[in-house]
């Protein structure tokens, strides 16, 4: 059976700087707490990539950590002369990554936030915190509801490492009890409660028995959209998703995560790209509601 | 059109323009046979890229979009857009439509697009995780509306065109 493979690009982006891909390496651990994140940022920093890239002097800037990943950005002046990353997964699959820097405006800032240095202090209250969190599961709730959970870390050393550090908890929750369109929602906690702004790109897959999965389509959610984009510390949004076929298999990926944060006054985006989550199949069959037959997952073929 | 050589991955969506070029502009209606999961239906579809509207009977059971919102068998609902509800059938009325141009994230690209008898051009579409696994449509070079589609999950044969 063929099973969806790592996805194979995972990019980092913070703020207008495109640079050149690195080689990924992989090292048997994962980010369990925010304190083993910055474990795993040594990791990446005992790299000949980041040895080369510090070889003329830098330093670590934004770095960030996922349940299968590192990823450290390296800034001289502060400016991003590059990044490293390593894949943290067991079966050693090899990611390509590519590192952008760039300056947003960004959402405006919500009146009653937390002043960043109380966020910051936040942070760092969670980055001791050595509670073991599983950081990414799914879990098929009925036969027409499911949740994917996955956590991402992050945070800025500049001259003063860490600078700060930020986990976000993020959930999204399937509803496939309808015959055409399918309900899908996302949501978010700071938990640093340092004020940020996330966004989620959740795509629809179709199942294709032996071979990988085919893309079908793809929504944004997470932070809203127009006047309700703003800063915060946790929201949700609904959305759908839409299978063009009644009768065939499918499934959800999270394969794109951004985030704003306001470092020193300034508007920052950091992007991920890769699977920060994979979900179980479901059936559609003809005249019928989609479901996880008896809530398990749907047959391969 | 390249014809009868390899394409790359970052042609796909021009390849995508240029058989959008070939539709003429107005509503198409189009009738089919489909199979799917050892199930063979009978299908037709009308689609208004204009209007913002489509309408597709599948086995006598009707679905519609119009005025911004989709009727189907779930009821009605308007927090959904014409653009992501199109059924793939109906799509092939406007094939550019499908999500196998290699755009984005898009699985399927063009790898090779050759002419085939009465008027047609038939593609090849490859899987970027898995090159042997592939997906053929023929669309006629007269009205560019598809004619074959042949994929893993269905096979389409559209038999009759109209365009208003």
């Amino acid at each position: 059976m063929h099973r969806r493979s790592k996805i194979a690009t995972t990019a980092l982006i913070a703020g207008a700087l495109i640079l050149p891909s690195s080689v990924a390496h992989a090292v048997p651990t994962s980010a369990t707490t925010a304190a083993d994140c910055l474990a795993d940022i040594e990791h990446v920093k005992d790299t000949v990539e980041y040895e080369n890239l510090t070889a003329e002097g830098g330093t670590v800037g934004f770095y960030v950590c996922t349940p299968d990943s590192a990823h450290v950005q390296v800034e001289r002046d502060n400016e991003s002369v590059g990044s490293v990353s390593v894949d943290l997964s067991t079966d050693e699959v090899m990611r390509d990554i590519e590192l952008k820097v760039e300056d947003e405006p960004g959402p405006p800032p919500v009146a009653s936030s937390p002043s960043l240095v109380e966020a910051e202090r936040s942070a760092a209250l969670l980055a001791d915190d050595p509670s073991p969190i599983k950081e990414k599961y799914r879990q098929i709730k009925s036969q027409y509801t499911e949740s994917i959970s996955f956590h991402i870390w992050y945070g800025y050393a500049g001259n003063d490492y860490p600078k700060f550090t930020n986990r976000i908890k993020n959930t999204v929750n399937l509803n496939i009890g309808k015959r055409t369109i399918q309900d899908v929602s996302v949501a978010w906690t700071s938990l640093g409660n340092r004020p940020v702004a996330p966004r989620m790109g959740v795509r629809l897959m179709r199942e294709n028995g032996l071979f990988p999965p085919s893309y079908v389509e793809q929504v944004y959610l997470g932070s809203g959209t127009g006047a309700d984009y703003h800063y915060r510390t946790s929201h949700s949004e609904a959305g759908t998703l839409s299978p063009t076929e009644a009768t065939n298999n499918y499934s959800i990926e999270v394969s794109y995560y951004e985030w704003w944060d306001q470092n020193d006054g300034s508007s920052q985006k950091l992007t991920l790209e890769g699977d920060m989550g994979t979900g179980h199949r479901w059936l559609c069959a003809a005249k019928k509601v989609c479901k996880f037959p008896n809530g398990k997952e749907a047959p391969v073929i | 059109m390249d014809l009868d050589q390899l394409l790359s991955r970052a042609s796909g969506a021009r390849v995508a323009e240029e058989v959008r070029a070939l539709r003429r502009p107005g509503p198409i209606e189009i009738d089919g046979v489909s199979s799917s999961r050892g199930t063979t239906s009978s299908f037709s579809a009308l689609i208004d890229e204009d209007r913002e509207l489509w309408s597709f009977t599948l086995n006598g059971v009707t679905s519609s979009f119009a005025n911004g919102t989709l009727s189907d068998a779930d009821g009605q609902r308007d927090s959904v857009t014409f653009a992501r509800t199109i059924p793939q059938l109906v799509r092939l009325s406007a094939p550019d439509r499908l999500p196998i141009w290699g755009r984005g994230p898009e699985s399927f690209h063009p790898i090779l697009i050759q002419e085939v008898p009465e008027g047609s051009l038939l593609f090849t579409f490859e899987h970027r995780e898995q090159p042997a696994f592939r997906t053929t449509l023929s669309v006629d070079r007269s009205d560019g509306v598809a004619r074959v589609l042949v994929d893993q999950g269905i096979t389409a044969l559209v038999h009759s065109v109209r365009a208003f």
